[in-house]
Parts: structure tokens; C-alpha cells; sequence
């Protein structure tokens, strides 16, 4: 575990308003090499797209087409 | 809107709405009912679509909402079993990704539920920030935040140290790389 690389300690004292976007602000900063940054978006992209291009099981689209006849019994 | 067109709607949503659902529950059996019960409330409730918005962002509404008001608890459990859901998201994706997959999906498993699924909402619905932001209620810069723990997160799950030869990729079989002669 590689915690408290990021140096955002709150613990100098200093009021500071504790609005949300403050807080935001502070961990918005990046924190990713961008070497790492550039794996990690390939790693998840190719995911990502092996996800969406599941193919999609049979009982979803007979369900679909019982819901759209049923639909239309209603009118 | 005609029953017709609304359908075709859904059938061009579906891949990426089940997407959603696989790897925000980790699990394709609760994915597989979450789907059907987001279709099911979808129909129920199509006049409350507002025709010219985001369509997909409609349907991740509901899948979202429906999963963190049934189905969460029931979905960790099932995590702890990944394998069942390493094995169907392999299918698609021939052999030469599935150790990626199941490695992401597990480092995915293992994020706060709330940075998955804003994680989730812009990698694999590809929607806004905004729209992300509007579906969770909260701010856009929260969204962000998340966004950015959520990367750093997995980055250190997956061991990403920005070297390629420590790719998920399997090494001895790495085609992008010309320079390895």
C-alpha cells in the first residue's frame, strides 16, 4: 500500500472555508504519473470496449419484445 | 414516441447498459436481473422520458438507482466469487484479453462503491460529467474527484507503473511494440 503520497495534509493550521468545492479542489490535483496515467487509460479503454461488445443473452431482447406487445395491448 | 421506437431505442442501449451492469455488480447473473428490471421499470415509466435528453442517461438512472436500492448487498456476495463473472466477460473478448479483464474487473470489485460508479458512468456508458454528476445529485467537481481516486486506485490495484513491459498484456506475445527486435 502506497498511502500519503500525496502531500494534500490538512494539518497546517490554517482556517480554511470547508466548502465542498474547496475540498474538491485539493483532491482534484493529479495525482497519477502521466506515463501511468496513459496505461492505465489503454488497460481500461480496451475493458471498457470488451464490455460493451459482450454479446447481449437472448432472455433480455425476448423480454424486450413481451414489454413492447404488452405495450401495446394497453391501448 | 411509438412502442416501435421506443424499443429500438433500448435494443441500441442494451450493450451498453448490460456493461454497466456487469461491472458495476461484478456479477453477470445480478447483471442479467438488473438489466430486466431496468427494462421492465423503463417501460413502466416511459412518459416520464423527456424526448430530445440523453437516453442512455435515462436508463443508467434507473439501472443505478435500482441496483443500489436491491441489489447491493446481494452483489458483494457474489463478488467474493469472481470467477463466475471472470468466465462470461472472457467470452467476448478472446483469449488474449481475459487475464485483463478479470484483473481489471477485480480491481474494480475492490473500489469504493462510489467512485465505481462514477468510474463506470464515463469509462463504459461514456457519459458527462455533467449527466454523471445530475444522475448521482452532486457536483460536477465531486465527480471529478471521484474520477481521479478511483484512477489512482486501480493504477495501484493493477500494479500500473507506467513501464509497459509490467502490461496486463501478456509479455511474451506483444505485437505493439517494433522496437523489441
Amino acid at each position: 500500500m502506497t498511502a500519503g503520497k500525496d502531500g494534500h495534509s490538512p494539518a497546517d493550521g490554517r482556517q480554511r472555508p470547508i466548502s465542498e468545492q474547496a475540498l474538491e479542489a485539493a483532491e482534484e490535483s493529479p495525482s497519477l504519473d502521466p506515463r501511468v496515467q496513459e496505461q492505465l487509460g489503454r488497460v481500461f479503454r480496451s475493458f471498457c470496449d470488451d464490455l460493451v461488445q459482450q454479446p447481449i443473452p437472448d432472455k433480455l431482447a425476448v423480454l424486450l419484445a413481451r414489454l413492447e406487445a404488452k405495450q401495446r395491448e394497453k391501448k | 414516441m411509438s412502442e416501435a421506437a421506443f424499443t429500438d431505442m433500448m435494443v441500441a442501449e442494451m450493450p451498453y447498459l448490460r456493461a454497466f451492469a456487469l461491472s458495476l455488480s461484478g456479477s453477470a447473473s445480478v447483471a442479467d436481473d438488473l438489466v430486466q428490471e431496468t427494462l421492465v421499470k423503463a417501460w413502466s415509466h416511459a412518459d416520464s422520458f423527456e424526448t430530445g435528453t440523453n437516453f442512455r442517461a435515462w436508463l443508467v438512472t434507473i439501472l443505478r438507482n435500482t441496483y443500489f436500492n436491491q441489489y447491493r448487498k446481494l452483489s458483494r456476495e457474489v463478488q467474493d466469487n469472481d470467477h463466475i463473472h471472470a468466465g462470461q466477460i472472457a467470452v467476448g473478448g478472446g483469449q488474449e484479453t481475459s487475464v485483463a479483464m478479470r484483473d481489471v474487473q477485480r480491481a474494480i470489485n475492490l473500489l469504493p462503491a462510489d467512485q465505481r460508479e462514477i468510474l463506470l458512468m464515463i469509462g463504459v456508458t461514456e457519459l458527462s460529467y455533467e449527466e454523471a454528476a445530475q444522475i448521482c445529485n452532486i457536483a460536477v467537481g465531486t465527480v471529478k474527484s471521484r474520477l481521479n481516486r478511483a484512477r489512482a486506485r486501480l493504477a495501484e490495484l493493477l500494479g500500473l507503473t507506467g513501464d509497459d513491459s509490467t502490461m496486463l498484456d501478456r509479455p511474451g506475445e506483444d505485437r505493439k511494440n517494433p522496437s523489441s527486435t
